[in-house]
């Protein structure tokens, strides 16, 4: 099981690799998000700064979309998906396989994020274990978010336009939870922030939960 | 007399769109059942006599 | 065409009750000693949320039933009765998630309204209404996954999946909200249903006999739509058929090429 869960993570990181689709258009597109948030507020620095936190998982999160539409398009050509049922990859595998290698690109997009949130919003971190436990948890759970939902609209016509709408209301938690965590990490607020980030760990354990048991359904005869 | 604006346009609103969706919902019901040429329900080939339990 | 006897006889009931229904929540009802004259959106907005909370239980059921009836392994006549059984509880997850969406709609515009008069705002970010927003948006999230054509089988099965994961995200969103807007706000802006206050006994009547008004209404337009369901898979089924039978009695393409 966790060799197939590898393998296809390791397929999808290579075609990754090949195709740079997270490097060269997700992450710019992220941190387009950020500039057009500047131009939205004035480029008021202490609105930017106060609202770092926040900005930071709407960016990640569109990310999310993005990149979990990616990971399933590259299954949709050529029924992809049935191939690799059909060679005897249980549906779970694929899902946690899948849902690995869009963790790591997330994290990647989250690496970005935070350092163009540095740099334009001149953001200072007061508290790095928790922004990287929070950070952690967090995308994790966007990207099997992602994954659940990517597979479930897979090779559907409107997949593109429907994804968002499937996605961001499931997220929100994540978004909520994230917001605080980050707002106490980078000094905005006096919240408890180890709480927000035991919420988002709970969060996450539940999806893994649901994904462990939707797996079957949505890839069976998908 | 705020009140009587927002209270009758909460049941105005509310009566609009139950009376729309069920228009909308008997309509189509209609248009479908006349292209697939099935009689009105009761008469033998009905949509609801095949689960009985939401037909009686 | 989808009305028979039975359903017939419950539309009649159930415009008789909202007829006296109106008379009972606009006049016979009193008006209460804070709010005055506007709590009588209560009638349409609590029954509104109650419905819908009801509907969307049914959908999750309803999807647990397709996804229980759908596992593979089940042939022969076995597997033609439970993949009825499965058509049939798709059907009733899909006109409960409708008629869910609906009044959910209707709670949020007639809780505004009631909002503006009483908060003197038409939304607040209140844990409640918050929770309510999302639950909207996710099942209109669902009905669109539905409209999408593919395969009936795995479509039922897909949107199973999503009703499911709509209702274990349910108390998370719930929870979460709750807990950031608690930490924000000092007191609850809560001045409808929910606390602890008294109403008096007419109106205690007056909200229930709405409510059962409205879940008339509802399991009649229910009944319908689930019926109007059947005909669109009738359809669908013959509009095939129909293609299939040209195709047999056209002159075949490879006849005439391999003849020559």
């Amino acid at each position: 099981m966790w060799r197939e869960v590898w393998l296809i993570c390791r397929k999808d990181l290579t075609v990754e690799r090949r195709a740079r689709v997270t490097l060269i258009q997700i992450v710019p597109t992220v941190l387009l998000i950020l500039v057009v948030f500047a131009f939205a507020f004035d480029a008021n620095p202490s609105l930017l700064g106060a609202g770092a936190g926040g900005l930071f998982w709407v960016a990640v999160l569109f990310g999310a979309v993005l990149g979990a539409k990616r990971s399933f398009d590259i299954e949709a050509e050529g029924g992809n998906l049935d191939a690799l049922r059909l060679g005897g990859l249980s549906p779970a595998a694929i899902l946690w396989g899948k849902a690995m290698a869009l963790a790591v690109q997330m994290a990647a997009v989250a690496v970005f994020t935070a350092a163009g949130l540095v740099v334009l919003f001149s953001v200072t971190v007061t508290d790095w274990p928790l922004l990287l436990t929070a950070a952690v948890c967090g995308t994790a759970a966007f990207a099997i978010c992602g994954c659940l939902y990517g597979a479930m609209t897979v090779g559907l016509r409107s997949a593109d336009t429907l994804l968002p709408l499937l996605l961001i209301p499931v997220a929100a938690p994540v978004l909520l939870a994230g917001t605080r965590a980050f707002d106490v990490a980078l000094g905005t607020s006096a919240d408890q922030g180890w709480s927000w980030t035991a919420l988002l760990a709970v969060v996450l354990i539940t999806y893994v939960a649901v994904g462990w048991a939707a797996a079957g359904p949505l890839l069976e005869d998908a | 007399m705020t009140w009587a604006a927002n209270v009758f346009s909460g049941y105005a609103l509310t009566a609009a769109a139950v009376v729309a969706y069920a228009t909308w919902v008997v309509r189509r019901g209609r248009v479908l059942g006349r292209d697939l040429g099935i009689g009105p329900a009761g008469a033998g080939t009905d949509p609801g006599r095949s689960h009985p339990e939401t037909s009686q | 065409m989808t009305g028979s006897v039975a359903t017939r006889v419950l539309g009649a009931i159930g415009l008789a009750a909202a007829a006296v229904m109106a008379i009972l929540a606009l006049w016979v009802s009193p008006a209460d000693a804070v709010q005055g004259d506007a709590v009588r959106l209560m009638y349409v907005h609590v029954p509104s949320i109650w419905v819908a909370y009801g509907s969307f239980v049914l959908t999750a059921f309803a999807s647990a039933r397709v996804l229980w009836r759908t596992r593979s392994g089940a042939g022969g006549t076995e597997g033609v009765i439970a993949d009825r059984q499965a058509r049939h509880w798709d059907r009733v997850a899909g006109a409960a998630a409708e008629l869910g969406v609906m009044f959910t709609g209707l709670t949020l515009v007639t809780g505004s309204l009631w909002g503006k008069v009483t908060w003197g705002t038409y939304w607040q970010w209140d844990a409640r209404l918050t929770t309510t927003v999302l639950l909207f948006v996710t099942h209109l999230g669902y009905l669109a996954l539905r409209r999408l054509p593919a395969e009936s089988r795995a479509r039922a099965r897909r949107s199973a999946v999503m009703a499911l994961i709509a209702v274990v995200n349910l108390p998370i969103v719930h929870y979460s909200v709750d807990w950031w807007r608690t930490l924000h706000q000092e007191a609850s802006l809560e001045i409808g249903i929910g606390g602890d206050r008294n109403y008096s006994g007419e109106m205690y009547w007056t909200l229930l006999y709405s409510w059962a008004t409205f879940t008339l209404i509802a399991l009649w337009i229910g009944i319908h739509r689930y019926r109007v369901l059947r005909l669109e898979e009738l359809a669908e089924e013959a509009a095939l058929e129909e293609l299939l039978s040209v195709r047999r009695s056209e002159p075949s393409h490879d006849e005439p090429v391999t003849e020559r």
